[in-house]
């Protein structure tokens, strides 16, 4: 049997099962309904890819048990929170900041500890560092009789100023555990740095999911154990990267978007294959589309989400979810994906979602019941879907039902004609959709012509072109398979660690010695984090980046640590003056200004650790001439575009060859995708066989 | 692409992303906290005709004074025969003319289609100081508008593209955060440059034709909308009164009767008391903001917010009031603490017509706080708001601890301020014992208190509800009222609401905002909570 790496993720109607052999390079493919138990999806996937003779060697999972747990208020642990005397509230006012401007009933997120489980604690640490009050044994103990009485599961510490020294959280905690039989954290443990909400909030989350995260792990664990032995097992984080078991438990708030990572990091690996180091990710499905970034072959991570948290038009509501701090992929999303229902609105206006018909009954084409057009429906009458079925002919299509509900629902209430109203819609959801392209690009200071848009998800290659084209984007990627691309990149992962510092100097205050002091520090751990993991020293890499802000700003950017400067007893020291002159560029490039003359103030040191993991590898394929095979060639269709109605080849992608070339207007249908092609573009199938699409003139 | 509706939508929802992402340049190039932390600004664009075509405000008090404000300074720019060229800018705080006050700086940019204005693009940004008699510009006393910081008529700020040095230098040198000052005018002029880039891409797509009969179907959409959502109302009239506080004045009134007729509202606020030399007269615009904040809540708040929504409600504020007072009549707290109390007497008003989607008041204020001094050699200021008790609902209580109605801006972490300023936060609680009693209760203040580490440092307050509680509906308790307290040489003393003290090192000020007032009779509550009220410890005591 084929030792192989397996990804499994599970979404919330179909769980992906992507598998992939080291050796021959083959991989395979299938899609489970979810199950209402995590647990048995993950294990039915497994068993189906055995008795297709996959033998399990690493299993690779991204779950949604944090995010759902969160989202639902379900199975919450009953937490404690011991926090500074004065500072009883800080968990549940937040910001102060409503999350809805002009909702009158608008409610805040029900807080993860309440009130009475809240304790305040007589102690002080300044700002500097010093104790100003210690923690006093007799309290802790009063402290601990209440919790023990409210029957608390978790607790968890937060003083105020603890980013600055932990020594007050410490006691607390040592107390407690001589006290109490339950797990007690540390805010400045989980996440030590300044900004006391923030730190509450992100050790609280982390305390609330510990019981959760522990509970359903362990018993993956020990399932997988019993029925393939020990392999390893490696969770998806929000970062893109991979943690092991014992990692996510520990650390739960790493693997809350554990989901949506695994799309851009397939992006990376496929950005890097072809030497293409600035990718805007897109991928639409059929009730989201999402925008991400990589820049100079590095992803674009926001360091603090909302999670469970809110969006409007693609940017997160600030105060609608609970802020956790851990480095996450930061996509922009709107609810446009193939099943958004186009509607006329009691303005008379056109509008495509948020509503989608989903998978049941999905489209009208389906014919499953689906009775509202939606943005699939408008592809089809535009001659851009096979007019007769999808997934290699096991899904037959209606295309007349599609004009049909398009025809009475929107073109004649409007008095439009049929074509101008399904090229209308497709052109509303398109203008959406390069919105939050927009804001993954432009807003966060680069410019999209500059960059090649990567294509997938089931739908996204169909809309790609449109929306290079509305955005000056001359080149785009539609990798082979689109529909699972994201599901590959569970199997492309590397372990990852974060391992962060605080510091809250300026430069003038700290010099480059005692920057690589504290970087020895956390290597330190890191390194024993990896032995005590199994792994050997030397395949440890580091990546070192601080977290830096003129003074007096409260926000701050993430800026990479290069080695230089002084030697010091630390080894090679860190070149401070590069670190400042880049965060100055970056600040320009980011806001639009710098200020070379203001100090700059250090707030954290960061340090990633990466192991590499076994990976999937693609292999080059067999490659023909630069025309077409004729077989590939399956029927040519008339395809509406915004300007005209053009005379259309259509191609079949599972039939081209590396090098063959494709002149727009085209089609190209596959089994899980269909990519359009429009006159002013010309694709190309590389060697991976991805199809690289270029704009003529 | 043929198709009218469709050419149409996608311009429509494109002028709503333009003023957004001009709204995020703005954060984005914004050098101070305010602007780039809280989000005290606001951007939008117009038509050649000063109607608004799409706003992105992120605090309500900026709806509906920003557009007012632009019709008034261009209607000065062709009085004073101000002729506008490609690439310029024109700058302008003058509250009378811009529609908030003094800290609020509006740039105005033409975006040329040929030789002709067709459209602007504007944007709206609070500074922090902008001279005055107190850091924060926001003095408690004052009695002219001189007194409140620098005046700006419409000026070009911009000419053909090139920014004005002189006026730069002169408005920064007026405040005592002048380096904070340029880098907030340089990335206003940033998001008007990008707004106007963007509308004549638009224009270079569609066409001038296109782009105009988008822009009207737009504003008659949007006034279809509210037209449609106002017609559900009962055809009836409600009235309220209420007051503002000032130490020295009493009988502050103000009174308005709102009437709907058809898919009409008229709102007349006579009865009101006249302006007052005191810093609470609200501009005309100010005014404005609180009765679209109110409209926008109780109809569909997500119609696009352009001129036709304007278009359904009359407005009648009487000149020389405390609601459209006249130059030079002092105005910095009208914007926070007047607009404040003109929602609450709105919603009260409206409670007639709409009863189901009206909560009880809230703690009614912005609760804002103003300091600064001189520590090492430099001045420094500190402004920040702080968050109140929500008013109960019919079926849920008010939200402890939150931003109400005309404002939602961020709080400053702790741990930041304790770093950055020669401050402290010694506490920062929910106050117990505030929140409104009622079937539901009101939601409870918070109590946040200021430790003073220099000497020589000027505190202003500015809040309100010290003396009039946040009322409750249907039998509901008032929310407990605005407490402000001073700590000197270890005793306690209160101290008015509004006022500038010199404190020195040592010194604690604590800040206890008011809470909301409750829903229905207390003694309906039902059990659970009434445990939960006394665990909790939040609600009113006897």
């Amino acid at each position: 049997m084929a030792a192989s790496l397996i990804g499994i993720d599970i979404g919330g109607t179909f769980t992906d099962i992507v598998s992939y052999d080291e050796k021959t390079h083959d991989f395979s493919y299938l899609k489970l309904p979810s199950s209402p138990r995590p647990e048995d999806g993950v294990m039915q996937g497994l068993k189906s890819m055995k008795s297709a003779g996959k033998q399990l060697h690493v299993l690779f999972h991204s779950t949604t048990v944090a995010t759902n747990a969160l989202l639902t208020r379900t199975g919450w642990p009953r937490v404690a929170l011991v926090t500074t005397e004065g500072f009883r509230d800080v968990l549940e006012i937040g910001r102060q900041k409503r999350p809805e401007l002009y909702n009158l009933k608008v409610e805040r997120p029900s807080p993860i500890v309440p009130r009475h489980l809240r304790f305040a604690v007589r102690e002080r640490t300044g700002s500097d560092g010093s104790v100003e009050i210690p923690v006093s044994r007799e309290q802790i103990e009063s402290i601990a009789a209440e919790i023990k009485k409210a029957g608390a599961e978790v607790i968890c510490i937060s003083f105020l100023n603890s980013y600055s020294n932990q020594r007050n959280e410490h006691e607390a905690q040592g107390m407690l555990n001589g006290l109490l039989d339950m797990p007690v954290m540390c805010s400045s443990d989980i996440d030590p740095l300044p900004k006391e909400f923030e730190r509450t909030s992100t050790a609280a989350v982390n305390s609330l999911l510990y019981p959760i995260a522990s509970a359903y792990l362990g018993r993956l664990r020990s399932l997988v154990d019993d029925e393939f032995g020990h392999v390893p097992i490696y969770i998806m984080q929000s970062d893109g990267g991979a943690n092991t078991i014992a990692g996510a438990i520990e650390k739960p708030i790493s693997v809350i978007e554990s989901g949506p990572a695994s799309g851009v990091v397939s992006s990376l690996q496929a950005g890097r294959l072809l030497g293409r180091e600035n990718l805007i990710t897109f991928d639409m499905g059929g009730t989201t589309a999402k925008a991400g970034m990589i820049q100079n072959g590095i992803v674009e991570y926001s360091h603090e989400f909302e999670a469970a948290g809110k969006t409007h038009s693609g940017r997160s509501i600030k105060g609608s979810g609970y802020p956790v701090r851990f480095p996450f992929i930061d996509l922009a999303e709107t609810s446009s994906g193939g099943g958004s229902i186009a509607w006329i609105d009691a303005g008379g206006a056109v509008r495509v979602g948020p509503v989608s018909a989903g998978s049941i009954p999905g489209p009208v084409c389906y014919g499953k019941g689906g009775t509202e057009p939606t943005i699939t429906d408008a592809n089809m009458v535009t001659g851009r879907l096979n007019q007769k079925s999808l997934l290699s002919g096991s899904m037959p299509l209606d295309r007349y039902a599609s004009s049909a509900a398009i025809r009475s629902k929107i073109a004649l209430p409007l008095s439009m004609e049929e074509g101008d109203a399904a090229i209308g819609i497709i052109a509303i959801a398109n203008n959406q959709m390069a919105k939050i392209m927009r804001i993954v690009s432009i807003e966060r200071g680069y410019d999209p012509r500059r960059f090649d848009l990567i294509a997938f998800g089931g739908a996204g290659p169909l809309h790609a072109a449109e929306l290079a084209q509305s955005l000056g984007i001359g080149s785009i990627i539609i990798p082979p398979s689109p529909g699972l691309f994201s599901a590959l990149g569970l199997i492309s992962a590397d372990l990852k660690r974060e391992y962060k510092a605080s510091v809250m100097k300026t430069t003038d205050e700290i010099d480059g010695s005692e920057i690589m002091g504290y970087f020895s520090i956390l290597e330190r751990r890191a390194y024993s984090d990896a032995v005590a993991d199994g792994w050997d020293k030397a395949g440890v890499s580091f990546i070192r980046t601080a977290s830096v802000q003129y003074s007096n700003q409260g926000w701050e950017l993430t800026i990479p640590v290069r080695p230089g400067g002084k030697r010091s007893r630390h080894g090679h020291g860190v070149d401070t003056t590069g670190l400042i002159s880049d965060f100055n560029r970056k600040h320009m490039q980011v806001y639009g200004y710098s200020s070379p003359s203001d100090p700059v103030n250090i707030v954290s040191l960061n340090l990633t650790s990466v192991i590499s993991l076994p990976k999937m590898r693609r292999v080059k394929m067999r490659s023909g001439s630069s025309s077409a095979n004729t077989r590939a060639r399956t029927e040519e269709r008339n395809v509406i575009f915004a300007d005209r109605e053009r005379l259309s080849q259509v191609y079949s992608r599972e039939l081209l060859q590396s090098g063959n070339v494709i002149q727009g207007p085209a089609v190209v249908e596959q089994y899980d995708s269909t990519t359009l092609v429009p006159s002013s573009w010309k694709a190309r199938v590389d060697g991976y066989g991805d199809l690289v699409m270029v704009r003529r003139g | 692409m043929k198709g009218n509706p469709i050419v149409s939508e996608i311009i429509k929802s494109s002028l709503t992303f333009c003023s957004e992402e001009m709204g995020v340049a703005l954060r984005n190039s914004a050098y101070s906290p305010n602007i780039k932390d809280r989000m005290d600004h606001s951007c939008a664009i117009l038509d050649s005709g000063g109607r608004l075509l799409a706003q992105a405000e992120h605090i309500p008090v900026h709806l509906g004074s920003l557009p007012w404000g632009l019709k008034k300074t261009l209607e000065y720019v062709e009085r004073e025969g101000m002729e506008l060229f490609k690439g310029d800018m024109v700058i302008v705080n003058n509250p009378y003319l811009s529609g908030t006050h003094l800290n609020d700086i509006t740039v105005i940019s033409p975006v040329f289609h040929g030789n002709s204005i067709v459209a602007y693009s504007a944007n709206k940004a609070h500074h922090s100081d902008i001279g005055g008699k107190v850091p924060g510009s926001i003095p408690a006393d004052a009695t002219e508008l001189f007194q409140e910081g620098i005046i700006i008529d419409p000026v070009k700020l911009v000419n053909r593209g090139k920014i004005d040095n002189n006026i730069l230098s002169l408005l920064s040198s007026n405040s005592r955060d002048p380096y904070q000052r340029k880098g907030d005018l340089r990335a206003q002029i940033a998001a008007n440059i990008l707004g106007g880039r963007r509308l004549t891409s638009l224009l270079a797509e569609y066409g001038l034709r296109s782009f105009e009969s988008a822009a009207e179907s737009a504003l008659d959409y949007s006034e279809k909308m509210t037209r449609l959502e106002i017609a559900r109302f009962p055809d009836k009239s409600g009235e309220a009164t209420d007051v503002m506080e000032m130490p020295g004045m009493d009988g502050i009134v103000m009174h308005v009767v709102v009437t709907k007729k058809n898919d009409s509202i008229t709102i007349d606020y006579s009865g009101t008391s006249s302006q007052v030399r005191a810093p609470i007269n609200g501009v005309y615009g100010v005014t404005l903001s609180a009765v679209y904040y109110v409209l926008k809540c109780i109809t569909d708040p997500d119609i696009m917010m352009n001129d036709g929504c304007f278009r359904p409600v009359t407005v009648n504020a009487p000149s020389g009031t405390l609601l459209n007072p006249t130059f030079p009549y002092p105005v910095s707290a009208g914007n926070t603490e007047t607009s404040m109390r003109n929602a609450d007497l709105l919603l009260r008003a409206f409670y007639a017509l709409v009863p189901d989607r009206i909560p009880a008041s809230c703690g009614g204020s912005m609760n804002n706080v103003m300091i600064g001094g001189l520590a090492g050699g430099r001045t420094w200021s500190f402004y920040e708001t702080n968050a109140v008790g929500a008013g109960a609902l019919n079926g849920r209580d008010g939200i402890d601890g939150i931003h109400c109605n005309m404002t939602n801006t961020l709080n400053t972490p702790a741990e930041l301020v304790e770093v950055y300023y020669p401050l402290a936060i010694a506490g920062y609680q929910f106050r117990e014992g505030s929140g409104g009693k009622g079937r539901w209760r009101g939601g409870a203040g918070v109590e946040r208190s200021y430790l003073i580490k220099s000497d020589d440092t000027l505190f202003t307050v500015m809040a309100e509800r010290e003396f009039h509680g946040p009322l409750g509906l249907e039998g509901g308790g008032e929310g407990g009222r605005t407490e402000v307290l001073l700590n000197h040489n270890g005793r306690t003393q209160r101290i008015p609401s509004k006022c500038t003290l010199s404190l020195s090192a040592g010194d604690i000020v604590t800040v206890r905002t008011a809470g909301g007032g409750g829903f229905g009779p207390y003694a309906e509550r039902d059990r659970a909570s009434l445990e939960k009220d006394t665990r909790d410890r939040l609600v009113a005591r006897d």
